[in-house]
């Protein structure tokens, strides 16, 4: 009984610091409509403008997330290269691949500082094999970080919840990636990204659904470095000659082919004339 | 000293129904106790077309033992009988031995249904010899057999008791020691029916009318006279067959014999201290067709002891193969066994994942294990980087088995690159995209913006000589990625960056 009449006359004493008033806001049991839930256990993006939209400052540590993309090669691995690198290495649990689309290109994957000795590539050959895969993997507690790649047609919303379960219950990030197209079913995946190509090296985030907050949208992330334009003006002048080169050789060529078989000797000391 | 005597009253009889005395009882109830094989239909072993030993349904109908076969089968009709086979009894008799190697280094077989073990070295570590007995009791139990186990000074007098039952060893019947009937008789007929009386009886006397060999056995009873036993060596391979009195259609009545198996290659691997990598079952028809039998290897990433790890994976690979649709044996043998190393297991539960990172090997191996079994061995693998120049060359699928040699690989790489920083200054690294094409994808120059570039990469002059200038490029659908255009003028996506 004693305490709530401390305070109380505390804030009566109107001796209130400002940091008085700071620390209770950050308090774990506060929430304030205008602020992001405190996820309990998330690591951090890599990247500052994504965190702060993200529960918790991070991604999750266990559950589902979901990347709608429209197509593959947006820069959804460069998105999540800082948590593989960090889970590969700060944990000896493998980041399982379920029928990726591609090859993981290994030298690209080393050159991030990505752990590659971790990565566990599965190719199952059907859909079901895929969820039964993704599902065991999730939920053995022996993967820090599953991506899969699943057939759209037949995933139904009562596999997102029994890969959500199975994700928290192994604590494992399991990535689902996904056509944009699935943004509009439902989906009980904790956070929801669409991800759209913007300029070059970056990429357009929205944040379809989150824990405690808002859908955001425009979120531009700067996800290779930076080029500068005039670098890259002299590269692209550079290809313009070479491709006026070989224009230039080809014409050359084409006149060769149109003159007469007896006439080639005159045709190529003209040649040789002209230049 | 102490000896242990071990007694299978109904060893003639359960050689022929191991298969099925899990599938009626269930496994808790078989290790309460040596229950044996509680089968309801009466049945008899019949030796020299007399019946010498009948199971309780067979008893409570009214067969006794030493009645004709035609006798027997005039009281029941639909009674089952089997053909008493030794030498199946002996191989039993020395594959329980094998078993019960966990418990004592010393065991010496008796035949034709007894085990001797030495107790005395085993106390300190089972506390002592009731216990040690009652464990004994308890496996054999859920090995599917009835026992009678006692102790005592020298291996005869406690095999004696094991076989009679006795408490006391003057009360052992004469019948159960290694007399011939006639002598039996001849006891009989001098009053004499225990040991306690033949004992009692002046050595001479004895020696004189039965011969020198009974008292050197009454001798080796007592200990006066040393009575050496014959160790039995376990064998190297285990390979169990079971045969089945009934054909089994499906899967999963088939699990239960399997897993009885696999129960006796626990206890097999325990007593050696052993893991097995490999396992190879073999299923048979009735026929016993060549082609009508199924060999189906099991592997495993590390050795295993456990019956249940070794059948979560078996049920996985059995759901994909085709059965011979009658299986009426079945066979279970071991192969690439390795020295057994336990490991300690976590005092405190430990969220995965933690801080330390000392997440166990052996689970990592296990989920492997389980998915190769499910989706195929080929289905799961590592990446890995080679020193190769051609983009396509310089990566590697990595077999997650041996894990060791390419790790050996890595660091050898590792370091020369680490040389190699040391004397020069390492130039930037190329850019490299995180998808790889395999093979390249032709694709049309209009579609593609190029970024950067050019990067010319040319290796395997020979074999066919590759002359490419590589660009980062963006495709029209927005993506990122690598493009190479080759000596012949044909543009080709060979990556994403992504």
């Amino acid at each position: 009984m004693k305490t709530p009449e401390t305070t109380i006359s505390e804030i009566g004493s109107s001796e209130i610091s400002t940091a008085k008033i700071k620390k209770l806001l950050h308090h774990p049991d506060l929430w304030r409509a205008g602020q992001l839930t405190q996820a309990p256990d998330t690591l951090s993006s890599g990247f500052a403008v994504l965190d702060e939209h993200l529960p918790g400052c991070g991604w999750p540590r266990a559950g589902l997330a979901e990347f709608l993309l429209n197509t593959t090669g947006v820069g959804e691995l460069r998105l999540l290269a800082p948590l593989m690198r960090e889970l590969t290495r700060s944990e000896h649990r493998w980041v399982a691949w379920i029928n990726p689309p591609f090859i993981p290109y290994a030298p690209a994957l080393e050159a991030l500082d990505i752990d590659i000795s971790r990565i566990l590539l599965i190719h199952p050959k059907t859909h079901q094999e895929a969820l039964w895969a993704l599902e065991r993997a999730s939920r053995s507690g022996t993967c820090s970080m599953t991506l899969a790649w699943l057939d759209e047609q037949q995933l139904h919303l009562k596999d997102t919840r029994r890969l959500q379960l199975a994700a928290r219950q192994g604590h494992t990030l399991t990535c689902l990636f996904r056509p944009s197209e699935a943004a509009a079913t439902n989906s009980m995946a904790e956070l929801r990204l669409q991800m759209t190509p913007g300029e070059p090296g970056s990429v357009a985030l929205d944040i379809c659904k989150r824990r405690g907050g808002w859908p955001v949208s425009g979120i531009r992330l700067q996800i290779s470095e930076q080029r500068r334009p005039q670098e890259i003006r002299e590269q692209l002048s550079l290809w313009r000659e070479k491709k006026r080169e070989q224009r230039r050789d080809q014409r050359r060529h084409q006149r060769q082919l149109q003159a007469e078989v007896p006439l080639t000797e005159v045709s190529s000391t003209g040649s040789r004339v002209t230049h | 000293m102490l000896w242990l005597g071990l007694h299978f009253p109904a060893l003639a009889q359960e050689v022929f129904h191991l298969g099925e005395s899990l599938r009626d009882e269930d496994p808790a109830e078989a290790l309460a106790g040596p229950t044996g094989p509680r089968v309801a239909e009466p049945r008899v072993i019949v030796e020299d077309n007399r019946v010498v030993l009948c199971n309780a349904a067979a008893l409570n109908a009214g067969i006794v033992q030493g009645c004709t076969l035609a006798t027997a089968h005039s009281i029941v009709s639909g009674l089952r009988h089997h053909q008493r086979d030794p030498e199946r009894e002996a191989g039993r008799l020395r594959q329980l031995g094998e078993m019960l190697y966990r418990f004592s280094a010393h065991i010496s077989l008796a035949s034709p249904s007894g085990l001797i073990l030495e107790a005395g070295g085993s106390l300190r570590l089972f506390g002592d010899v009731a216990a040690l007995a009652q464990q004994v009791e308890a496996l054999c139990g859920s090995l599917g057999h009835e026992v009678c186990c006692r102790w005592a000074k020298t291996p005869l007098a406690a095999l004696l008791l094991a076989r009679s039952r006795a408490a006391q060893i003057e009360e052992v019947p004469l019948s159960c020691m290694n007399l011939n009937t006639d002598q039996v008789e001849r006891f009989a007929n001098m009053g004499i029916y225990s040991l306690g009386q033949l004992l009692s009886l002046p050595r001479q006397s004895v020696a004189r009318r039965f011969g020198q060999h009974l008292v050197d056995e009454l001798q080796r009873l007592s200990g006066t006279l040393p009575d050496p036993q014959s160790c039995l060596q376990p064998a190297h391979q285990f390979h169990h067959d079971l045969h089945l009195l009934e054909p089994i259609h499906s899967k999963e009545a088939l699990l239960f014999p399997m897993q009885r198996l696999l129960i006796e290659l626990h206890h097999w691997l325990v007593g050696r201290q052993l893991g097995a990598e490999l396992l190879v079952w073999h299923f048979a028809a009735a026929g016993g067709h060549p082609e009508r039998r199924l060999r189906l290897p099991v592997s495993f990433a590390r050795p295993q002891q456990h019956q249940e790890s070794f059948l979560g994976i078996t049920r996985l690979r059995l759901e994909q193969v085709e059965l011979p649709d009658d299986v009426m044996s079945i066979g279970l043998e071991a192969r690439r066994l390795q020295p057994w190393s336990a490991d300690s297991q976590l005092l405190f539960q430990q969220l995965p994942g933690e801080a330390g990172g000392a997440w166990r090997a052996r689970e990592l191996e296990d989920l492997v294990d389980e998915l190769r079994a499910r989706l195929g061995r080929s289905a799961c693998c590592s990446i890995e980087v080679l020193d190769q120049h051609c983009p396509e060359n310089a990566w590697a699928r990595a077999p997650l088995s041996n894990r060791r040699r390419t790790n050996r690989r890595r660091t050898n790489r590792r370091r020369s690159a680490s040389g190699a920083v040391q004397q020069a200054p390492a130039a930037p690294p190329p850019t490299r995209p995180l998808w790889l094409f395999e093979p390249p994808r032709a694709t049309a120059p209009e579609k593609l913006t190029l970024l950067r570039g050019p990067e010319r990469i040319q290796a395997g002059w020979w074999q066919a000589g590759q002359c490419r200038d590589y660009y980062v490029a963006r495709h029209e659908d927005g993506a990122e990625c690598w493009a190479f255009v080759d000596a012949h003028d044909r543009w080709y996506l060979h990556g994403y960056f992504s």
